[in-house]
């Protein structure tokens, strides 16, 4: 493993992590003010549940509490002391050196290929797609370099939470800080028994945020500041469950949605089933259609996770657009696109059919999914090989999985735009470095809990047994998956060692890719 | 039908170059020959020998092709080289010799290696094209090589936990007639020909038991319906991913003779 | 709820499957490899040598199978000096392309620039036991000839119409004529005279008492000898006393100093003998000349014959002091060779005299220089002049080998002990070829001492390095060929007389009554024979047809009628009309895809061992 500096380094992390998972005492919970709005039969109740969730953990002057580029898990609420909030300079700043050049597409992110649909925000290779990015939590505006400071009462990395986004600027303690970790499931939990908690986040959403995020839409972006307050005042925020609908075909369309976290489905009834669209995520909007035509909706909107909405009433929208008849015709031809993009799926079932398969599995959160063709692969093991080859010998994916008709989707990562693998790492091992794709694991820091891997849906992430052992006698693991193949000028072995080309690595993102390379 | 279709070649382009370089191979034997009398030892049968020399030992050298397969080729080309140079490499020994039977136990020998390294090469490539597309379509179940017997004994406990609790009939019919066939792995090279050969008279019984089951056991006898069938995918599995595992202990070894044979065939005329 | 079958894996890995090594198959392969190298190497180094043997040789080289360094040397393939231990063990370079080229051209100078063409690159072994490995492939022959039969040019005779008397009269009109009389025609008269042999595949030499006797020599006599003065012959006892004859006294008459015979057999023992004489006494150089080839001939078969002791045959001092011969005759050759340098090439001569003169007017000597004008001034004429010819003609060469052979008769005649010396000297003459200017002849001899010596090196090499010698049988048959010729020679010698020292050359009267008896002598002979002056001339086939193939009569024999190619034989008047209709006659059946028409089929490539 590492040197012996490194490991006491590491074990100090650990068990000040360790030190996080213990759930936090019910007296100091109790006192907080946070969970005041809970109604006084039900909050011994509530606290009881929430407690696992909840940590206090303090922090000395000049220690990072949150690193620019993690994903974070977690909202922290600071009971005392002062937080400094820094915004690094460049965005194109990467963990661990150089980005290496990639030759072949085997997994250039869709936004980057010709043709392909724009998205908004997400993060890709290359700082242009990241040009404009949510500002999570933090109270102010912040210019690239510059810094500002939180005190107590105030909360941050909600946002990224809810929405599991990276966290895009380092915190830092100022003065000794002793916080309170929130992680995601007692977030929920609270926002769900406590309408004053809900609206606490949702006030500092809406002020610190919610301008910002409205402003990032490309609709909005023209409008003048009066007008985005107004509208700041009337959105309304919203959450669904897994599975519920949002919206339904046909029924007369009262709002405007933008998407703040998660993914939605855009699908039309045919028949008896569901022909699936497109997909919304962070960033994106539905809608227009009632606001430019006054009609009903044209698909239905549906859940696929946990999702976080902006909801703007109709007429309110109307009344502030009508000065602004740019954004009318931005709307009409986002709506005319849309309502291609529903008539293609419907005159090519087959696209829908591919989205709907991506969509059920999951794979359309993946930016770079190996999918092997059964029809001509030969089970050479070469993919696997070359994998191990370029990995010390030890390989990173297995040949098992799904498949979808003679396709076979193996067990390598996919490199999901939210990661969900992320979230529950105690040392941090495991990062995607801003402006980047791959999500990587940092064998010197990993400690083997095997969070990552209980936490990845598909079960990408695998637990390798190394010769050291551990003080009790068992063999050290560590967590080990995908890295498409960093580093590797000639990029992932497994498609380019293939002697058949039965391996290619795709984008659900791009369906028309996804399309010709299925066939 | 699918065995020609199979046949067709990925590379088109490659099969044509290779159909062009055999016929002026040919057509240069030929033209040579008439002119003057052939001989291996010295000028154009001397010049096939060692373009055939070095093809062999290039063919050889497939295995060099990792960890990158660059500089020289990428991984596709690599094997597509392999293929068509291996048939040219025949040819040109085949014309080196002068195109006649050969004369001499050693020449035999260099010969039938020869013949025998190309034409199980090519019956490689005929299982990779015909097994694949065999596997893909006529089976829904993918498995590791390695992991089948595994998995076959987990269904075995499946199938072991299904029946735990039953009426006394359909254990019996388990019993005996059942769970032998689902305990044992039976590879079969009639998969080759019908991946999914068998399964109809196999499932037969269970099916027929469906109609004697009383009512709440109905569903039982049909999951065990889908366990056998599983089952009998992994023995289709099994077998034809055996066959393109072990085809290749036709095919290296007697290149690797033939490599020493070869050394032999070249030491004797560099030294006499 | 229902159970389905998956559509992938049932059920996920926890950990990664092991993976297979990646040379688990090509290590293995290897190892056969290398064993199998192993094993061969380890074979060929103790001597079995099948095993890498490329195949079986033929029958004969059987016993040298296992022995590859008795035919190949290392690094240079199968050596033509290896194959000639057995196959040349004389040395007599009869098997490489320059002696195919001198006996296919007759010119030395073509033999001399003939490419070299290995044993080997026409007669490849490592067969099989029964391969023929004497028949070579036409596409040999076609590196230097033509390809087909179809372009095979008209047999040389027929395109130089040469006519040279075979030495007897003989119109095959009158015969076939004759022979029609009594009722035999077609086919059956040609072969009551040109039998199929029973010994051989072709036909039987004509001879006298087979074919000619049984109308020409009723009784056993071809005809009388008129009376000739005494004083002109030899009498009959005198000859009767050198040995047996096939003559019997009682046959002679003599009456007032002349002697007749009444009955003349054919070659009859006194004629001969008086023919001999008669002609040694009126044309005494032209005996001369003859006599002197012969003696030639006599000392060059000799010599042969005593080289012909196989190199294999000596122990390893005795080929060390070959080689030392050997060695100074080469460089004698060269230095004479270096000597010559210049002198040969007329336009070189002039060209250093060019150089000898200017270099002379440059070094200042007034008399010297004068000298040198004169000269510059002489060859300034001869210049002008038509070019003397580097060649002289062919008459001129005969006129003086006849003139250098008599000189040499005369001087073993004078003086018997120099007779090793003049027999040097004559075989000397004969080697000359005309056309060939000294220099090439000395490096014609040169280069075949090198070759020798080549052999004998390679000879001590090999003993040297312990390599058994070759079995001496070959060896036999061309001793054989060589004793015969020897014999031959010796008997041709006997039969033209030896010179009578002293004798006085006629002239003149004596000369006209000495042919006039010669005349009357030979009458009955004259019936046939063709007398050139007084030297009877030898009868033998008008110019073989074929020179340099063999034609086989007996499958032709079979086939067709002998007018179908001796077209126009009924009505022949002269003997030296041929008679033959010429190779188009050949390419009606030896066509391409017909009957075989491949060189071999009736041309050698090796000359045999007794040209």
């Amino acid at each position: 493993m590492s040197s012996p500096v490194d490991k006491a380094a590491l074990r100090e992390r650990y068990e000040r992590r360790l030190q996080l998972m213990v759930p936090a005492d019910m007296g100091q919970l109790r006192a907080l003010p946070l969970f005041s709005g809970i109604p006084e039969k039900a909050r011994e109740k509530v606290i009881e549940k929430v407690r696992k969730y909840i940590h206090f953990c303090s922090f000395a002057p000049g220690e990072e509490v949150l690193r620019e580029g993690d994903y974070g898990d977690s909202a922290y609420y600071i009971v005392d002391g002062s937080a400094e909030v820094v915004l690094k300079k460049a965005v194109a700043d990467t963990e661990g050196g150089a980005r290496p050049k990639v030759r072949g597409g085997a997994h250039v992110p869709a936004a980057q290929r010709p043709g392909a649909r724009p998205e908004g925000q997400m993060l890709g290779r290359g700082a242009a797609t990241s040009s404009t990015v949510i500002l999570s939590a933090f109270p102010a505006e912040i210019a690239p370099g510059g810094r500002t400071v939180l005190g107590a009462g105030e909360i941050f990395g909600e946002i990224s939470a809810l929405s599991r986004y990276p966290i895009s600027a380092t915190v830092r303690a100022e003065t000794s800080l002793s916080l309170l970790q929130i992680r995601l499931p007692g977030l929920r939990m609270l926002s769900a028994s406590s309408k004053e908690f809900k609206k606490f986040l949702d006030t500092r959403y809406r002020e610190r945020t919610l301008a910002r995020h409205l402003r990032s839409v490309s609709l909005f972006a023209e409008l003048d500041e009066p007008v985005i307050e107004s509208l700041k005042e009337k959105a309304e925020l919203v959450s669904f469950e897994p599975g519920q609908r949002i919206a339904e075909e046909g029924e007369p369309a009262e709002a405007f949605y933008l998407v703040r976290g998660g993914y939605v489905k855009v699908s039309v009834a045919t028949g008896t089933a569901d022909l699936a669209v497109t997909y919304l995520r962070t960033g994106d909007f539905a809608g227009e259609a009632s606001l430019v035509l006054d009609e009903v909706w044209p698909f239905s909107l549906q859940a696929l996770e946990h999702v976080e909405l902006v909801k703007l009433a109709k007429d309110d929208l109307k009344k502030m657009l009508a000065g602004f008849p740019g954004i009318q015709e931005e709307m009409w031809r986002a709506m005319v696109a849309r309502l291609k993009l529903r008539g293609a799926a419907t005159r090519n079932p087959v696209s829908s059919e591919y989205l709907q398969m991506a969509m059920d599995t999951g794979l359309i959160h993946g930016e770079s999914v190996l999918l092997i063709d059964l029809s001509t692969c030969t089970r050479c093991d070469e993919c696997v090989r070359g994998c191990a080859n370029a990995h010390e010998g030890q390989p990173r994916f297995i040949r098992e999985g799904e498949r979808y008709r003679n396709w076979l989707v193996p067990t390598a990562c996919y490199q999901c735009t939210d990661p969900t693998c992320m979230m529950d790492c105690p040392t941090g091992a495991i990062t995607r470095a801003v402006g980047t794709l791959e999500v990587q694991i940092n064998p010197a820091t990993c400690i083997g809990c095997g969070n990552c891997a209980a936490r990845c849906p598909w079960g990408n992430i695998t637990m390798v047994e190394m010769d050291e052992l551990r003080p009790d006698g068992k063999h050290v693991e560590l967590a080990s998956k995908c890295d498409l193949c960093f580093g590797r000028p000639e990029g992932p072995a497994c498609v380019q060692m293939c002697p058949h080309g039965s391996a290619v690595r795709v984008s659900f993102k791009d369906m028309e890719r996804v399309i010709t390379t299925l066939r | 039908m699918r065995a020609t279709q199979v046949l067709r070649p990925k590379q088109p382009r490659n099969f044509l170059a290779t159909l062009g370089v055999s016929a002026v191979l040919l057509l240069v034997h030929a033209v040579a020959s008439r002119l003057v009398p052939w001989s291996p030892k010295r000028g154009l049968g001397l010049a096939f020998g060692i373009v055939a020399a070095l093809a062999f030992v290039f063919e050889m050298s497939y295995p060099a092709r990792r960890p990158a397969a660059r500089p020289l080729f990428t991984a596709r080309n690599w094997i597509q080289v392999h293929v068509y140079l291996g048939v040219v490499a025949l040819l040109a020994a085949l014309i080196h010799a002068g195109l006649a039977w050969p004369r001499g136990g050693f020449g035999w020998w260099l010969f039938l290696l020869s013949a025998w390294t190309t034409l199980t090469g090519l019956l490689g490539v005929w299982l990779q094209k015909w097994i694949p597309p065999a596997l893909a379509e006529g089976l829904q179940v993918e498995a590791l090589y390695e992991r089948i017997p595994a998995l076959v004994e987990q269904l075995l406990a499946e199938a072991d936990a299904l029946m735990a609790e039953t009426s006394d009939v359909l254990d019996r019919f388990y019993r005996t007639e059942l769970r032998g066939r689902l305990a044992t792995l039976a590879p079969s090279w009639g998969f080759l020909l019908d991946v999914r050969g068998g399964r109809e008279r196999a499932l037969e019984p269970l099916r027929r038991m469906v109609g004697f089951a009383e009512a709440e056991e109905k569903a039982k006898v049909e999951d065990l319906m889908s366990i056998y069938t599983e089952k009998m995918e992994l023995d289709a599995q099994y077998s034809l991913q055996r066959i393109l595992r072990q085809w290749l202990w036709l095919h290296v070894p007697a290149a690797g003779l033939l490599m020493g044979l070869l050394v032999i065939h070249v030491l004797t005329w560099v030294w006499y | 709820m229902a159970r389905h079958v998956r559509w992938g894996t049932p059920g996920k890995s926890d950990h990664y499957p092991p993976l297979r090594k990646p040379w688990a198959f090509l290590a293995p392969s290897l190892l056969l490899g290398g064993g199998i190298l192993g094993l061969l190497l380890v074979s060929w180094a103790v001597g079995f040598r099948t095993p890498v043997s490329p195949g079986a040789v033929i029958g004969p080289h059987a016993v040298i199978e296992a022995r590859c360094e008795e035919c190949h040397t290392s690094r240079r393939g199968v050596s033509d000096v290896r194959c000639q231990r057995c196959h040349d063990p004389s040395g007599a370079g009869r098997l490489n392309n320059a002696a195919h080229v001198l006996f296919g051209s007759g010119d030395p100078k073509k033999a001399a620039a003939a490419p070299k063409v290995d044993c080997a690159r026409c007669h490849v072994d490592h067969r099989g036991r029964t391969a023929a490995i004497t028949r070579v492939d036409e596409g040999h022959c076609a590196q230097c000839h033509f390809r087909s039969f179809s372009a095979h040019p008209e047999f040389a005779v027929l395109r130089t119409h040469a006519t040279e008397s075979p030495g007897v009269e003989f119109p095959h009109e009158k015969h076939v004529a004759e022979l029609a009389k009594q009722g035999v025609a077609g086919k059956d008269s040609c072969v009551k005279c040109h039998e199929p042999s029973s010994q051989s595949r072709d036909l039987e030499p004509i001879a006298f008492d087979r074919h000619c006797a049984s109308c020409h020599a009723k009784e056993g006599s071809v005809g009388i000898v008129e009376p000739i003065p005494q004083a002109e012959l030899i009498a009959p006892d005198a000859v009767a006393a050198r040995g047996p004859v096939n003559f019997r006294l009682d046959e002679f008459e003599t009456s007032r100093g002349r002697i007749n015979k009444t009955v003349v057999r054919h070659k009859d023992d006194w004629v001969l003998a008086n023919l001999r004489k008669m002609r040694r006494d009126v044309d005494p150089e032209g005996f001369g000349i003859e006599r002197g080839a012969l003696l030639a001939r006599e000392s060059q078969l000799q010599r042969k014959l005593a080289l012909s002791a196989p190199l294999a045959g000596l122990d390893l001092p005795a080929l060390e002091s070959r080689e030392a011969a050997l060695d100074l005759e080469i460089k004698g050759a060269e230095a004479r060779i270096a000597a010559q340098g210049g002198a040969a090439d007329p336009p070189t001569g002039l060209a250093r005299l060019d150089e000898v003169l200017s270099a002379v007017g440059r070094s200042g000597d007034a008399a010297a220089k004068a000298e040198g004008a004169r000269l510059q001034g002489e060859v300034d004429a001869l210049r002008g002049a038509p070019a003397v010819p580097a060649v002289l003609p062919a008459d001129d060469v005969e006129a003086r080998t006849k003139e250098l052979l008599a000189l040499l008769d005369a001087v073993d005649g004078a003086d018997p002990t120099l007779k090793t010396r003049t027999q040097d000297l004559r075989r000397r003459l004969l080697a000359y070829n005309p056309g060939e200017v000294g220099v090439e002849m000395l490096t014609r001899v040169r280069d075949q001492r090198m070759a020798e010596r080549a052999r004998v090196r390679d000879e001590i090499g090999l003993r040297q390095a312990g390599v058994a010698s070759p079995a001496a049988a070959l060896l036999a048959a061309e001793q054989r060929a060589v004793r015969d010729a020897l014999a031959e020679t010796r008997r041709r010698l006997k039969e033209i007389g030896e010179a009578t020292p002293g004798a006085p050359v006629l002239t003149g009267e004596a000369k006209a009554a000495r042919l006039q008896a010669l005349g009357v002598l030979t009458a009955a002979c004259q019936k046939c024979h063709v007398l050139d002056g007084p030297a009877m001339l030898p009868v033998r086939p008008a110019h073989a047809v074929l020179v340099r193939a063999t034609f086989v009569h007996a499958p032709h024999l079979l086939q067709a009628d002998c007018t179908r190619c001796h077209a126009g034989v009924e009505k022949s008047k002269e003997a030296t009309e041929l008679n033959f209709k010429g190779v188009a006659s050949c390419q009606e059946c030896h066509r391409p895809r017909s009957v075989r028409q491949d060189c071999q089929s009736c041309h050698h490539y090796h000359p045999r061992a007794m040209p």
